[in-house]
């Protein structure tokens, strides 16, 4: 691609918040403590989401530099993939309902779903904009699962391959934590090249110990400043969330 | 004075509406859809609104971006050039001498109700429930949403009568806080600017700390240079860009600039450029010049809190280099050497071209890290060897500047109408700080005109 095409247009850098929705992010006594005589405590990882995400929007607003040129979608699947917030600027989101909730964990229709959205958006915020490659930050609790068996491989990746080889070059950055296997976040992640010329997995997963519901609180938090350092920085620069570590492709 | 103070009950009446439909009615703390309408309720309440909005940055730690200083030396919601003061009249008649159409550009511009989010963007749909209804609301309006605007004691360098209108050059941007850098100094100021004339050339200079570094406390790390010599008939001028996600970016662009316009001067009495070969000697040592001097200096704290992804790299800068006569009428020989993405360009009756751009074609980038930079790439070097053409305007940039002028850049036609002559040091400088959202980066431009117009400066 030509810079010189996209030179005195507005930047703009599209986000995709990809949050599992499935069941055992909601349901009570898989994360969540089961109830005790003292009563109920402790929130469910969905909880955590239901509170940081809105808090997400909304720091994005307020900071100036990143919110003009930070546009964030706000994608949840389970059994299917559903677009919560469509591609927009923080500033713009006004009103957000409530975060569904599913059951089980399909990966095929997830990226199936995102490879469509940021094709159409992408093509749209092109035709106006110097437009910077799309970075989806994927969330999830588990490998995928449908029916009664685990998604196989050559069922999903294809379609995470579709979404990586969009000519807009998305960067898919995993994370994983509860049941999730490090080789399924590697799979499902690209890859950067560091200044030293190593490439590296985008692929992060939860250190041991860290309750699931603060890890997920703790990480929304840190795509702000991800977000606005990939902003002001040109390109994706994330920060390792607290209670989580950079896998290494073995 | 009544219809003021019906107006303006009415406006509070309106923006309490939505908040006491969704205040919680028994304590609790409201569900997160009630919190998004609280919010937006607060918004549109004058003077409580901005105070609300503050609290909660300061409450976060700052809130005004990633590793920010918490506490504001100085506020504005302009950045430092729109606040010179004293040459309104200066600036706006010499527009005016130059004939209408800078201004006719600019007043063109949509209105920033133009730009609202139904109109501009993908997958938005103008009554969605996830989003405002539009600009009838009157809540797009960016002057609605920034703090700074409903708060009349506070006096921006914008709102102050005896300051020149800053160029807009599309969508404005919002306000931000401005922060100071732990230590200033006059080489290092957020402005710097200076011109005057050559022999046959009038030269422009201008270098303008970016609204991205006054938000987050940063000095500009940008630099120029130029350079000419008595006994020489070549001027030489030099921009350097200073990486921002390296470590001592400031250092590493003030030595580049000041290193390689001595080493061209040095190498012009040898003779002008006679090909890469005698660049890429410039160029080599330049980078010596660059590690010697950063491997000097102490750790670069500021650098270290900005570790993400990646750890602060090595000192890096772009570079770019222009050579040419003082008399161009008579020796219209050109040189140009760059490496990063800092670039020459040229204006010749109102239109822009590119003398020498370095920047990689294909793929999308990774912003900072695909930029090729000194001292790790002085191989990576292009060059030119041409000539000025008559009534040409050469004009060495970083991308903060030279990334806004393109096709469909109202930039692009302003100041191709208004540089057809020099313009004053305080409208040149005004120039280079245009408005334009997302366009925050700090910004060096030294520009040559091929005619000596101060000859009379009042």
């Amino acid at each position: 691609m030509n810079p010189e095409t996209q030179d005195g247009l507005e930047r703009a850098f599209p986000f995709y918040v990809v949050c599992d929705v499935s069941q055992s992010m909601w349901k009570e006594g898989v994360y969540k403590p089961a109830p005790t005589a003292e009563g109920t405590s402790g929130r469910t990882p969905y909880d955590a989401l239901r509170e940081a995400v809105p808090d997400l929007l909304w720091k994005l607003e307020v900071d100036t530099t990143t919110s003009e040129a930070a546009h964030i979608s706000i994608v949840t699947f389970a059994q299917d993939a559903q677009t919560f917030l469509p591609l927009t600027r923080p500033e713009e989101v006004q009103d957000l309902g409530e975060l569904p909730k599913g059951a089980q964990t399909d990966f095929a229709k997830v990226f199936a779903h995102l490879a469509t959205i940021i094709q159409a958006d992408c093509a749209a915020l092109e035709r106006e904009y110097a437009l910077k490659r799309p970075a989806v930050f994927f969330l999830t609790d588990g490998d995928p699962y449908v029916g009664s068996a685990r998604q196989p491989d050559d069922r999903w990746l294809p379609e995470r391959d579709r979404l990586a080889q969009l000519p807009y070059e998305p960067q898919i950055v995993a994370f994983g934590f509860g049941n999730i296997r490090p080789a399924t976040l590697l799979r499902m992640a690209t890859t950067t090249t560091l200044r030293d010329g190593t490439t590296r997995s985008l692929a992060f997963t939860a250190e041991e110990g860290t309750p699931v519901s603060t890890l997920v609180e703790g990480l929304i938090g840190t795509l702000f400043v991800t977000i606005g350092a990939s902003v002001s920085g040109n390109g994706l620069d994330v920060r390792v969330p607290e209670g989580m570590r950079w896998l290494t492709a073995s | 004075m009544a219809h003021r103070v019906v107006t303006g009950v009415l406006r509070v009446l309106r923006a309490l509406a939505p908040l006491l439909a969704a205040a919680p009615r028994d304590g609790a703390v409201p569900p997160v859809r009630s919190r998004r309408r609280l919010r937006g309720a607060f918004r549109r309440l004058p003077l409580i609104g901005a105070g609300w909005r503050r609290a909660r940055r300061q409450a976060r730690g700052g809130g005004t971006g990633p590793g920010t200083c918490p506490a504001p030396v100085s506020s504005s919601d302009a950045s430092g050039a729109g606040a010179v003061p004293g040459d309104a009249d200066r600036t706006n008649g010499q527009a005016a001498d130059r004939g209408p159409a800078p201004r006719a550009a600019i007043d063109g511009e949509p209105a920033p109700d133009d730009t609202s989010a139904s109109a501009r963007h993908p997958g938005v749909q103008k009554d969605g429930p996830a989003r405002k209804d539009g600009p009838g609301q009157g809540d797009s309006s960016p002057d609605e949403t920034r703090p700074e605007s409903v708060e009349p004691p506070h006096e921006t360098a914008d709102s102050h009568p005896a300051d020149p209108e800053p160029l807009r050059a599309g969508r404005p941007p919002r306000g931000v806080s401005v922060l100071l850098p732990p230590v200033v100094s006059h080489d290092r100021a957020a402005i710097a600017v200076d011109g005057g004339a050559v022999g046959g050339v009038t030269v422009r200079m201008a270098t303008v700390r970016g609204r991205g570094h006054m938000q987050s406390g940063e000095g500009r790390q940008d630099a120029f240079a130029f350079h000419t010599d008595d006994e020489l008939p070549w001027l030489v001028a030099v921009v350097a860009d200073g990486v921002s996600t390296a470590t001592h970016a400031a250092a590493a662009s003030s030595e580049a600039v000041a290193s390689a316009g001595r080493l061209v001067i040095d190498g012009l009495r040898n003779g002008p450029p006679d090909g890469p070969l005698w660049w890429q000697d410039v160029f080599e040592r330049t980078a010596e010049d660059i590690t010697r001097r950063t491997g000097s200096l102490p750790p670069d704290e500021a650098a270290g809190r900005r570790w993400r992804m990646f750890a602060p790299g090595p000192p890096a800068t772009t570079l770019a280099v222009l050579i040419a006569s003082r008399t161009p009428s008579a020796d219209p020989r050109l040189f140009g050497a760059v490496v990063g993405d800092s670039r020459v360009l040229r204006l010749r009756d109102g239109a822009w071209s590119a003398l020498l751009d370095a920047r990689p074609t294909g793929g999308r980038g990774a912003g900072d890290e695909r930029v090729q930079t000194l001292p790790q790439r002085p191989h990576a070097l292009r060059t030119v060897a041409t000539e000025w053409l008559p009534g040409e305007v050469l004009v060495l940039a970083t991308d903060g500047f030279a990334d806004a002028i393109g096709a469909r850049s109202p930039l692009t036609l302003a100041l191709g109408a208004r540089w057809q002559h020099p313009p004053s040091l305080l409208g040149f400088l005004r120039d280079v700080d245009f408005r334009k959202a997302t366009y925050n980066d700090d910004r060096t431009v030294v520009a040559l005109w091929p005619e000596n117009a101060d000859t009379a400066v009042p």
